[in-house]
């Protein structure tokens, strides 16, 4: 996987078809931007504002330490996986506020990683509740976190709530090599679903 | 289906750029991707943009009932810096247009001709639905 930036597209070469729309959720503070940020070969957009005291009762920062920001529109980065698929990731905010940005985010997604994280996991549910709502596949990447408690899969699959096929990976968001393989893992299950038509 | 790297419209948003003090032009996609770009302007930086310009516009159109009840359609976002312009204008079903220039541009016939390019780009525009994964464009 090259990490070096390009500056003029090389890495999207003329042999290149499919682009893919895909999502990267999961609620408050899971390490989003910090995903987007460690995949993307080109400068990643960041929407990112300091946070406020307004917000400090409604989003909780139990247990993470050195966040002083928040993405209160989107993340945007590009990811080429071979010559064939380009990985277009976009990440939502995971504040409930923002949910009709959320939707529209979504739009033309194929499917969507949503990043856990142990200690708050019931905190997924929402998310996965959206996606089901807009029909988008999903696979779950429990992001982990320094101190995070650490579980056996049947476990994390049953307080998830997973279905058999929904894939459960863990990665490390900062981490190039982890966090493509929760991304590959999510397309393997994009690709093994029926093909279908979006609009 | 976007076709990445098929910049097939770029040189209409390249004609559009004669118009002094504009300075790049890229087409994309409502749910955010790219489908052409000015050759004044990287792919890798359109890209980002396209990404940018589509939450723009979500946020945008969120705003309406700001309004009040009656107002609905978004029609065009301007940006303005200390120094620049940014346009966004709708380009056809499920695309929009944007276009940066300086803060010398003429508004009022920069407004004209983008809608003047929009009439063009949707001859041009006739985007078929987008395939599912794996698919070939
Ligand atoms: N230990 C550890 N820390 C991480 C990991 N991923 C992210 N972090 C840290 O967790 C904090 C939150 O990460 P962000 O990437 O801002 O999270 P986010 O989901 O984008 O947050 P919001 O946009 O505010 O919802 C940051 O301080 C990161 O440095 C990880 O895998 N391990
Ligand atoms: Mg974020």
């Amino acid at each position: 996987m090259a990490s070096a930036r390009s500056s003029e597209g090389i890495y999207v070469r003329a042999t290149v078809r499919t682009a893919v729309k895909l999502l990267v959720v999961g609620h408050f503070a899971v390490g989003k931007t910090t995903f987007v940020g460690t995949l993307s070969e080109i400068r990643p957009l960041r929407t990112e504002e300091t946070m406020t005291q307004a917000a400090e009762h409604v989003d909780d920062l139990a247990g993470i330490q050195g966040k002083s920001t928040t993405t209160v529109a989107m993340d945007f980065g590009r990811l080429t996986l071979n010559d064939q698929l380009v990985l277009y990731l976009f990440g939502a905010p995971g504040q409930h506020r923002f949910k009709q940005l959320w939707k529209d985010i979504a739009t033309g997604a194929l499917g969507a990683l949503v990043l856990a994280d142990t200690r708050r996991l019931e905190e997924s549910f929402d998310i996965m509740g959206l996606l089901e709502e807009l029909e988008l596949p999903y696979a779950v990447a429990v992001n982990d976190f320094d101190g995070a408690p650490r579980f056996p899969e049947p476990e994390l699959r049953e307080a998830l709530d997973l279905l058999p096929e929904t894939p459960l990976i863990t990665c490390d968001a900062r981490d190039r090599v982890s966090s493509t393989h929760a991304l590959i893992a999510l397309v393997e299950h994009l690709l093994r679903r029926p093909v279908r038509e979006y609009a | 289906m976007t076709e990445p790297t098929n910049n097939r419209l770029g040189w209409m948003l390249d004609n559009a750029l004669q118009m002094p003090e504009t300075l790049h032009a890229i087409l994309l996609s409502a749910d955010g991707l790219l489908m052409a770009h000015s050759q004044t302007i990287t792919r890798d930086d359109a890209d980002r943009h396209a990404a940018a310009m589509s939450g723009l516009q979500a946020l945008a159109r969120s705003t309406a009932e700001f309004c009040g009840g009656a107002i609905s359609g978004w029609q065009q976002t301007v940006n303005e810096f200390a120094g620049g312009y940014v346009f966004l204008v709708a380009a056809g079903p499920g695309a929009y247009l944007a276009v940066s220039a300086t803060d010398r541009v003429d508004m009022e016939a920069v407004s004209f001709r983008l809608q003047e390019l929009v009439q063009r780009l949707g001859k041009e525009l006739t985007s078929p639905p987008r395939q599912g994964i794996g698919s070939r464009a």
